[in-house]
């Protein structure tokens, strides 16, 4: 029989709040204590990165809507089921609805959808839904089991426990648990406090649903949350959705058994479903059965300690690291040189002509206490580049670290009084010295298990000055040589990549009028044109262990100008 | 056999089957979200007792053509 009062009463709504008061009683009452819940440092840690709601715990509030208080009537959620669309974090406001009754064929049950939707937002998110089935019993007929008048027994259901921590590869099908409850008029009076406190509901209303629900019905499917939660999978759940059908009633002062068993697990998208049945402790009537469909997420990421940084990532790892510098006996490559020796780094000086020029740079660095060698190479000559890397591998028994420096010059050259031959002169050192230096330098590294290679670019491929032709064709072809070895050969530790200065302080460019200089200068965010040791810098930062997952990128040292990232 | 698969998916996501098509995809088919497909492809292998790959379920968030076809490759493959 089912009551006019209760079909003419929806849709209705009830507002409340999870305040953090609100969780941890919710979390007393029900024995779900999961951290996600209560423990902010937890939670920060997670996903979800605060602290979030139970998802039942809204739930909870169904007996204050009307179609569930209807007077001289006790309503019987005989079946319950809810889909957890978002996760509500704590003190956010909430709005339950229930909509329009459907009164299933046999007249005797009727259905009412429900919603839960966030009541702070201009469009309301839908949290959770899902579909309440009752049955009503007129009062008079009702023995009065919940009528006892003392709070008497344990306020809560189940007691605190300690919460296990399931992983994934943990949990095999058919794994069971068990959790004892049993539901007392003193854990009824909590629940019956919890819903005056948490809600906008009058507090009679509350007051009013020990006689107008059945209560202990409601709490045996709330505990669907300390299984999930505390049980298994525990702290990694993420609740998803559950179904509950109540065969029998649920007496108070009787222990019960919620028994959970694994019934699905699914590799593809980490969900397990667990079958839920209540039974009498020691006994084998189920009174209520169900199922939950659980997220299991990862273990949150421990980070580093201060320790293990200082073992492992402290140090540029340039200590005893053997560095080839190709055209280093001057400008950006001796620059280079040098500081790589400072940062322990044994150092191959290669130039062409510069002979005195990188005795001198080698001496300067024996000078300081570092380790260099200068060797001459014609980088553009396969067979002087097979000599240069070999000669490297005799002395210093490795090659770690290739910088495809070199270059020709900068001296504007018009296009229409371009000849080919000038061209092929400055595709010959920078794209063929430097295709000739990393085919060889790989085959090493790859012997090695990896290595690093950066190629000084210019950012005169975006923005071309004028008469720079051969110059920016050949750059140009040195940036499709670097993003072309990059993915080649990431995935065997061979990190490929480039630094773009603009104009750079050197005898390269010492041609460049002094005007044009300043007026260049004037032009660049920073005021001032790259210095040798900004650009070593960048080289030195590539080849560090500071750059251990960057490959096929531009660093660019610009003094911010463009092109912007 | 595919009128089974669209009943089954239009369950889980909680809409009329005949607002399922062939072309049906996350971007216009709202309740298909990220979430809501872990939920489908979950619930196919509880259902069909079928075993999808990761990179399978990543494959099968296009369109719910694509969703059918993997099934059916799944149902066929159980059945040799």
């Amino acid at each position: 029989m089912i009551p006019d009062a209760a079909l003419k009463a929806a849709p209705t709504s009830v507002d409340l709040r999870p305040s953090p008061e609100l969780v941890e009683r919710f979390a007393a009452l029900t024995g779900d204590w999961n951290r996600l819940h209560v423990d902010e440092t937890f939670a920060r840690r997670s996903s979800y990165r605060r602290t979030v709601v139970h998802g039942m715990l809204p739930l909870s509030f169904l007996p204050l809507l009307a179609p569930f208080r209807v007077d001289g009537y006790r309503c019987i959620p005989v079946s319950l089921a809810g889909r957890f669309a978002a996760p509500v974090f704590t003190d956010t406001p909430l709005r339950l609805t229930v909509g329009i009754p459907r009164v299933e064929d046999t007249g005797a049950r009727v259905a009412f959808d429900y919603a839960i939707e966030t009541a702070h937002d201009v469009r309301p998110t839908v949290v959770t839904s899902g579909r309440v089935t009752a049955i009503y019993e007129a009062r008079a007929a009702i023995r009065g089991e919940t009528k006892t008048g003392a709070s008497t027994g344990q306020a809560y259901l189940v007691p605190k426990m300690k919460g296990s921590h399931h992983l994934w590869e943990d949990i095999d099908l058919g794994a069971t648990d068990s959790l004892d409850f049993m539901v007392t008029p003193a854990a009824v009076a909590e629940f019956v406090s919890l819903l005056a406190s948490g809600s906008d509901a009058p507090p009679e209303f509350a007051a009013e649903v020990l006689d107008s629900f059945d209560v202990p019905a409601l709490l045996s499917v709330l505990l669907y949350s300390t299984s999930i939660g505390i049980s298994l999978p525990g702290a990694s759940a993420t609740f998803l959705e559950f179904s509950a059908q109540r065969e029998h009633p649920i007496e108070l002062n009787v222990p019960y058994t919620m028994r959970g068993r694994i019934t699905h697990r699914s590799g593809a998208t980490r969900i397990i479903k667990k079958e839920l049945l209540v039974t009498a402790r020691g006994g084998d009537q189920v009174v209520v059965k169900g199922k939950a469909s659980t997220l299991v997420a990862s273990p949150s990421r421990r980070m580093p300690s201060l320790k293990e940084l200082g073992e492992v990532a402290a140090d540029f790892g340039l200590r005893d690291q053997v560095v080839l510098i190709t055209g280093a006996s001057r400008g950006i490559g001796e620059t280079t040189a040098k500081l790589f020796a400072l940062h322990g780094a044994k150092v191959v000086v290669n130039y062409r002509h510069g002979a005195a020029d990188a005795d001198r740079v080698v001496q300067e660095i024996v000078d300081g206490g570092g380790e260099a060698v200068a060797i001459a190479a014609d980088v553009s000559e396969v067979e002087q580049v097979r000599s240069l890397v070999r000669q490297t591998h005799e002395r210093y028994g490795a090659l770690h670290v290739l910088v495809n420096n070199a270059a020709r010059d900068f001296r504007p050259s018009p296009f229409l009084r371009l000849s080919w031959d000038e061209m092929q002169r400055d595709l010959d050192v920078i794209l063929k010295g430097a295709f000739f230096c990393c085919q060889e330098a790989i085959a090493l590294m790859l012997e090695q298990g990896g290595g690093k290679i950066i190629n000084v670019s210019t950012v005169a491929t975006d923005n071309p000055p004028p008469d720079q032709t051969k110059y920016v064709v050949a750059k140009s072809a040195l940036v499709g040589l670097t993003r072309s070895l990059s993915v080649e050969f990431a995935s065997r530790n061979i990190l490929v990549n480039m630094v773009v200065p603009n104009f750079v302080e050197t005898d390269m460019v010492a041609h460049v009028a002094e005007g044009f200089r300043r007026k260049i200068a004037q032009e660049i965010p920073m005021r001032r044109p790259a210095t040798p040791v900004d650009v070593a810098r960048a080289i030195v930062f590539l080849a560090s262990s500071y750059s251990s997952f960057t490959t096929g990128q531009k660093v660019m040292v610009t003094g911010g100008g463009p092109p912007y990232a | 056999m595919e009128e089974q698969i669209r009943e089954l998916f239009a369950t889980i996501l909680q809409v009329p089957a005949g607002e399922i098509g062939d072309a049906s995809e996350p971007g216009a088919l709202q309740q298909w979200d990220s979430m809501q497909h872990l939920m489908l492809v979950s619930g196919f292998e509880e259902e069909f007792g079928v075993d999808v790959d990761p990179e399978e379920a990543i494959d099968m968030y296009k369109d719910f053509a694509t969703f059918k076809r993997v099934i059916l490759q799944k149902l066929a493959a159980k059945k040799e």
